[in-house]
């Protein structure tokens, strides 16, 4: 809401400095929307699709396990597949901590699930390319990989 | 019931509304295509006729696939069938919230496209940038919302505007990592110590990596692009 707010303001602002700048910039606004659309749409329907196929009840489940290496490596797999937006992903890493899941394993999910995505590469390829997109998300999985094993240090968790 | 038939309604539109948004870019595409077949002449002629076969080909595939889906999402509607509502229920969820990004995010961009020159981009992501370029793209990337949807199209805004790759790169990789509020939910979640690692470890290397990244493809003359 505050976001529609900031925009509006912004809008109007822009609108008085200059009338022609701005419904030029609306005419940008409008052609980028539609020319991304339908990778958008196409998006959507995949998270559609997995967040039924891995609900989050799976996601903690299979995260509580005991053994460290399979929780991080499941999620960083779990991470990267699906997209949550952070006002699910957070509470449910808080739900993942009480059970007692290690911060190790809980910082491979979340990270994962910020930088890479599997299911954006429709979205991705369309500005980045292919390549670029692959080698882009690789580089970001290896950083995520990172993180959470300096989590681990961090927190005592590894040795 | 009502409810369902809203969403039906709905899911019909959106058909349509991307069968049109598909026509228009095949059009754009197709328009591409001449243009190149004009420019580089008769012998790359036949590569693209094959090019544009092969993503005609790839487009229907998909078209097809949306079809199936959206038919699989009605029918289980029709029926009943737990799954495919669900599904449906999710689809509807993210549409709605995608509407509440979307456009504000594409009118932004758009107002950024035409009140900030290229001259200033170029001051402060280009070439002469030097280390307060990484830091621009964290501060632009921390102040964001939306995640990545809103990070490519803002990232061909920069390209376009004369913006280094390596600092482009940064601004996506930061824009993962750092967004301000998801940083405060995260702290009140999982523990600031939790945050603080990983930003202090996450960013440096997301610099690191986009230099090395955006180096590479510099030298190679790679270009971004809008809608391939």
């Amino acid at each position: 809401m505050l976001y529609f707010l900031i925009t509006g303001l912004l809008v109007g602002i822009s609108f008085l400095a200059n009338q022609q700048k701005t419904v030029k910039g609306l005419k940008i606004a409008g052609k980028k929307m539609k020319n991304i659309l339908p990778s958008i749409a196409l998006m959507l329907i995949f998270v559609s699709i997995l967040l039924y196929a891995i609900p989050e009840a799976y996601i903690s489940h299979y995260l509580g396990s005991s053994n460290k290496t399979l929780g991080v490596v499941l999620g960083t797999l779990f991470g990267s597949i699906t997209v949550m937006p952070g006002f699910i992903a957070f509470p449910l890493g808080g739900i993942l901590l009480e059970k007692g899941v290690s911060y190790m394993v809980i910082s491979a999910f979340t990270t994962t699930l910020m930088m890479v995505g599997i299911v954006t590469y429709p979205l991705e390829k369309e500005y980045f390319g292919h390549r670029v997109t692959i080698i882009r998300n690789m580089l970001s999985l290896g950083i995520a990989l990172i993180v959470a094993l300096a989590t681990g240090l961090f927190f005592g968790e590894v040795f | 019931m009502s409810n369902l038939e809203r969403k039906k309604d709905k899911d019909v539109k959106d058909k349509t509304v991307k069968d049109k948004a598909d026509k228009d870019k095949a059009v754009i595409e197709e328009n591409c295509v001449r243009e190149k077949t004009a420019g580089t002449g008769k012998g790359a002629n036949k590569v693209h006729s094959n090019a544009k076969n092969k993503k005609a080909l790839k487009k229907a595939l998909v078209g097809a696939g949306v079809l199936v889906y959206l038919l699989f999402i009605l029918i289980s509607c029709l029926i009943d069938f737990q799954p495919g509502q669900e599904m449906g229920l999710n689809l509807w969820g993210f549409t709605l919230d995608m509407l509440k990004i979307l456009p504000c995010t594409f009118i932004l961009i758009g107002l950024f496209e035409v009140w900030v020159k290229q001259e200033t981009v170029e001051k402060h992501m280009g070439e002469k940038a030097g280390i307060l370029g990484y830091v621009w793209a964290i501060l632009l990337a921390g102040t964001s919302v939306g995640g990545v949807i809103v990070a490519f199209p803002m990232a061909y805004t920069l390209f376009k505007k004369g913006a280094k790759l390596s600092v482009l790169f940064t601004y996506v990789g930061a824009s993962g990592v750092c967004r301000i509020p998801m940083t405060i939910f995260e702290a009140s979640f999982l523990g600031l110590k939790f945050t603080i690692i990983r930003y202090l470890v996450a960013l440096p290397l997301v610099i690191i990596s986009s230099i090395f990244l955006g180096n590479h493809l510099e030298k190679h003359n790679y270009q971004m692009s809008e809608g391939r």
